[in-house]
């Protein structure tokens, strides 16, 4: 078994958590992913982390693969309404896939779909002990957090502590 | 048409319990203009390195176990081995081992 991808990790120092969370979604890096995704290639996974120093971190997961680009258009010059008329005419772009309004309206949509994705995904907090990290989801399983903050050797007040902010 | 929308997968609470690793890199020596040796260039970094995470909920590769190898394995990298188990007490345990080319693109 064997799996090739690319993890693109950011860091986002921020103390304000929605400042934070708005810089994971404008980030280039964002932007890149939605891409791949538009263009046929998977995206496996994205997460955001809550951590000490810096305040914040983001990690898009993307599979190794190809995309295929075939433009295949005429040269023209259209008016500001033809271009926002094919921008949301899906069935045009259905029609014409290679043009270059196709590939933005697609890349457009991925890239909202994404941000949406990442800012409505609730972030992992992270908590570090020794050689131990816990990353734990806000709002989850209090029982299963503390037997794997007790694995990591957290304190009883400490998990308490922790559980009780999350 | 197009790729559909992208979903939100639920994030699961994730323990990672050891990392191993093991950088390499790359040297080449080069010659100056009078023919003498210039300074080592390193470059192309690989690391190579295990992972262990513990979860309490089952996972394929993906998942939290791809936030528990950012933290060492950013770039392209390229899962050998995943082994998957239950630990004795309930505990969903995955061992990675990876090669990681944090530069390449």
């Amino acid at each position: 078994m064997q799996t090739t991808f690319h993890i693109i990790r950011e860091e986002f120092p921020s103390a304000n958590e929605r400042e934070s969370r708005a810089a994971c979604v404008a980030s280039k890096n964002t932007h890149g992913a939605a891409a791949a995704h538009a263009s046929g290639i998977g995206i496996i996974d994205f997460s955001r982390t809550i951590e000490d120093t810096p305040s914040g971190a983001k990690t898009v997961a993307v599979r190794e693969g190809e995309a295929e680009f075939r433009p295949d258009f005429q040269a023209e010059r259209i008016t500001t309404g033809e271009l926002l008329r094919r921008m949301r005419d899906e069935d045009w772009q259905q029609a014409n896939p290679h043009h270059p309004i196709s590939y933005m309206a697609q890349a457009l949509r991925a890239n909202h779909s994404l941000g949406r994705a990442i800012a409505e995904k609730k972030p992992l907090v992270s908590f570090k002990r020794g050689k131990f990290q816990a990353l734990l989801t806000i709002g989850g399983d209090k029982e299963k957090q503390r037997r794997l903050l007790t694995r990591a050797g957290f304190t009883p007040t400490e998990i308490t502590e922790i559980l009780s902010a999350l | 048409m197009g790729p559909a929308d992208i979903g939100i997968t639920e994030a699961s609470d994730t323990l990672v319990q050891s990392v191993d690793i093991e950088q390499k890199l790359s040297e080449v020596v080069r010659q100056d203009k009078d023919g003498k040796f210039a300074m080592a260039q390193a470059f192309d970094p690989e690391i190579s390195g295990s992972i262990k995470v513990l979860g309490t909920t089952g996972d394929a590769v993906g998942g939290d176990l791809v936030t528990a190898l950012a933290s060492v394995a950013a770039g392209v990298t390229i899962v050998k081995e995943k082994t998957h188990a239950t630990t004795q007490d309930n505990f969903d345990e995955t061992d990675l081992s990876f090669v990681n080319f944090p530069g390449a693109s």
